[in-house]
């Protein structure tokens, strides 16, 4: 595998496959359980994305060339390294299937709202299908392109509102007796962070040189930070008790810029940075459930299963879910334990462990 | 060589000389946009009224606001009466300074009391006239003449006839009017089975004003759809009957329907958006016996939360689904029984769904289609599609 990823565009990628969707939806669902301290819940879940990141990094540095479908059987044996690799490749189409039919719902929801819906992953869809074709770096460079604006546009929004702002919206930092459900909340946020785990099918193609802990460190700590501030700031300007009735958050939030009389409506912005942003996550999860389907089958180049693999993306997506209730439903009560407990960490725990006693691969 | 460079000299002349030898300028056209046709008055030895609405051109910056019939408005209203339309068509030309020119007319209005009689004989003209085109859509004025339907200001229209339109292509997303070309009428005309719908509207008055200058005023409203049988008037579907009728056609968008929500009090509503709706039909006849199987597609969203309540969980959207798909069906299946009782006239053009299907029972049943048709059994089924809630999910204070 050519390794180009440097360590700048690690980042990037980092922040890419996890900020959008969380950002869209989840600062919703957080203050649903945590309230006003609902912005406190993506610091506390970082040390958990951080552990994962650890792991998939300390694994890789095992087997150097090698993705997480590629060591799961040579660490547990073939039977079960490939039935890993197949509840693996399930989980990423899970999850691309969802990123999509959150674009569409979004879109459906807010500003197109007389488009059916299936314009919007189909297209979603055939740019990744299109993109992918062209070879991973394509989207490696465009995140790198992107991502920069993406951040400045959101900060500036961030900025325009803050008049709008009440710090007191904020106080207290913890309700009294709040701290359990602040601790589930952060649960949820730790089931988006750790989704970092999916770096264990890029890190193959990330230079040695690279530096791919600190890149990865930075990634995630960029990633809680705007969603923290991103969280903070709905609840600043609502109060959480209207964040809670918000079924997309920030897009509200950006909704409510005014200054003075000429500067507002500012809700296009806000959809630009959405699309930029859901087509890289969309991108780098399809590239990753093509990737691992590929390898778990044997395929040399998966560039030849991207179009059936988008057409039974697509179809599952609208199996999934029907409504836009289903979702944010799957969402905030099934997701986060799903992911966390089976993908994020059980299984690559599992996987470090064995392999630390097994003292095989590579020593590091 | 030479006679070549002749010939072509001779030629050349010919493209540049290219014209109507019996054009009309524009500036000597009247342009008709909409035509009204009415019994003649009592007393005419005319049989019809035809009255046209040609637009009155002015420089620009001088349209004055609202004209009365004929009055300051951009546009005049030509009466004049005849035996035929054709006749009628004539006599317009006699009393307008410029040539009335059909090319452009968008509105075919009959009036009602000319509906009454067989209008086959009436839509004999506008098809055999080279200049009126069949994409012009056609209206019933409804307990009113078609002459005082385009005498009726619009509001915020200028010419009476583009409010119509105006009015009309609005309408046609909500349902409540369906979208009735001349090529349709026609069509319908001809059908052996079917019978042909046309959108009616009426005047009514509205109270304006407040205190001391209370007063009425005439509006032009769309009050639901007239149907034809072999070319006479038989009666009218409502606003809500003509939806039923068109969520079977698949031309509903855009329309809110009312839903009650189990367990909350009956005028607590939730407002479902319709986005879109499909169908689908299948015939099937066996002896006399003919069944029609019609399965509707709804799609829709959540428009307005007529109750405190918590409904965000996707239980709730399910039983939405059951509630709208139990009224678009009553709807519907409202509409079949008017359709074959009362009416009895196949406003659902079933006929030719059979003509399309089955054709050898259709060239067996057709020719006694009237004693068919009231005793089709029809079977709707229907499903909806909720997708989503806008960018709130529950009423302010109430918690998910």
């Amino acid at each position: 595998m050519p390794r180009f990823v440097t360590g700048g565009q690690l980042i990037a990628l980092v922040i890419a496959l996890i900020l959008s969707t969380a950002a869209l939806i989840v600062p919703s669902i957080t203050a649903t359980m945590a309230e006003q301290s609902a912005w406190l819940a993506p610091w506390m879940g970082l040390p958990v994305a951080l552990a994962v990141a650890y792991a998939a990094v300390e694994l890789h540095r095992r087997y150097p060339d090698q993705t997480l479908i590629e060591y799961a059987p040579r660490i547990l044996g073939k039977p079960l390294g490939k039935m890993v690799g197949f509840l693996y490749v399930w989980w990423f189409f899970h999850v691309t299937a969802t990123i999509l039919q959150e674009h569409s719902l979004f879109m459906d929801s807010t500003i197109l709202i007389a488009t059916p819906g299936s314009v919007f992953y189909g297209s979603l869809a055939l740019l990744g299908v299109y993109l992918l074709g062209q070879g991973l770096h394509v989207l490696v460079y465009l995140n790198v392109l992107m991502l920069p604006f993406m951040l400045a546009l959101l900060m500036t929004g961030l900025i325009l509102v803050s008049p709008n702002m009440d710090p007191g919206n904020l106080v207290p930092l913890i309700s009294h007796g709040g701290l359990p459900q602040l601790l589930v909340a952060s649960l949820g946020s730790a089931g988006w962070l750790a989704q970092v785990v999916l770096v264990s099918m890029f890190l193959p193609y990330v230079r040695p040189d690279a530096g791919a802990t600190r890149a990865i460190t930075a990634g995630l700590v960029i990633t809680v930070f705007t969603l923290s501030l991103v969280t903070a700031g709905t609840i600043a300007v609502f109060n959480a008790s209207e964040t809670v009735r918000l079924q997309f958050p920030v897009y509200s939030l950006t909704r409510f810029v005014f200054i003075s009389e000429f500067f507002n409506r500012l809700d296009a912005l806000a959809v630009v940075v959405w699309v930029a942003a859901v087509t890289v996550k969309f991108g780098l999860w399809f590239f990753a459930a093509v990737l691992a389907l590929a390898q778990l089958t044997g395929l040399r180049s998966p560039v030849g299963l991207l179009p059936a693999a988008a057409l039974f993306v697509v179809a599952l997506s609208t199996v999934l879910y029907d409504n836009v209730a289903q979702m944010t439903t799957f969402l905030a009560e099934v997701m986060p334990l799903y992911s966390l407990v089976v993908f994020e960490v059980g299984l690559p725990a599992l996987l470090l462990v064995i392999a630390l006693f097994q003292k095989k691969g590579v020593k590091g | 060589m030479k006679r070549r460079w002749l010939s072509l000299l001779v030629l050349l002349p010919l493209i540049l000389l290219t014209s109507c030898w019996d054009r009309i300028e524009l500036n000597r056209l009247g342009m008709v946009i909409a035509v009204a046709i009415d019994p003649a008055p009592q007393g005419s030895e005319d049989r019809v009224e035809v009255t046209a609405q040609v637009l009155k051109p002015q420089p620009p910056g001088q349209t004055a606001p609202g004209g009365q019939g004929g009055g300051a408005g951009p546009f005049v209203n030509i009466p004049v009466t005849g035996h035929g339309s054709a006749e009628a068509a004539q006599r317009v030309a006699l009393e307008s300074a410029r040539t009335p020119f059909y090319g452009h007319t968008q509105l075919f209005i009959l009036g009602e009391d000319l509906a009454e009689w067989d209008v086959r004989v009436f839509m004999e003209r506008p098809g055999r006239g080279f200049e009126l085109r069949r994409a012009a859509r056609i209206i019933v004025a409804r307990a009113v003449s078609g002459k005082e339907l385009l005498s009726t200001n619009v509001k915020l229209a200028d010419i009476p006839a583009e409010g119509i339109i105006d009015i009309l292509e609005t309408h046609y997303q909500t349902g409540f009017v369906p979208d009735i070309r001349l090529r349709d009428f026609m069509a319908r005309l001809n059908s052996k089975t079917g019978a042909a719908i046309v959108p009616a509207f009426a005047l009514v008055p509205r109270n304006t004003g407040s205190g001391g200058n209370q007063g009425t005023e005439m509006i032009i409203q769309a009050a639901g759809t007239a149907v034809f049988r072999e070319g006479r008037l038989v009666g009218y579907l409502s606003p809500r009957e003509t939806r039923g009728l068109l969520w079977e056609q698949g031309q509903v968008r855009q329309t809110v329907v009312n839903v009650p929500f189990p367990g909350s009090p009956p005028d607590l509503i939730i407002g479902l958006g319709i986005r879109r709706a499909f169908s689908s039909i299948r015939m099937e006849a066996d002896g006399y016996r003919v069944r029609a199987d019609i399965d509707i597609e709804v799609r829709a969203d959540i428009s307005e939360y007529g109750i405190l309540r918590d409904i965000s969980k996707p239980r709730s959207f399910s039983i939405l689904n059951q509630q709208l798909s139990r009224i678009v069906k009553d709807e519907v299946e409202g509409t079949v029984r008017i359709s074959q009782d009362e009416l009895q006239a196949d406003i659902f053009n079933l006929g030719e769904q059979l003509r399309r299907q089955d054709n050898q029972s259709w060239q067996r049943l057709a020719p006694i289609w009237d004693e068919i048709y009231p005793n089709i059994e029809v079977n709707v089924t229907v499903r909806s599609i909720l997708r989503h809630r806008g960018t709130i999910i529950v009423p302010p204070g109430v918690m998910n």
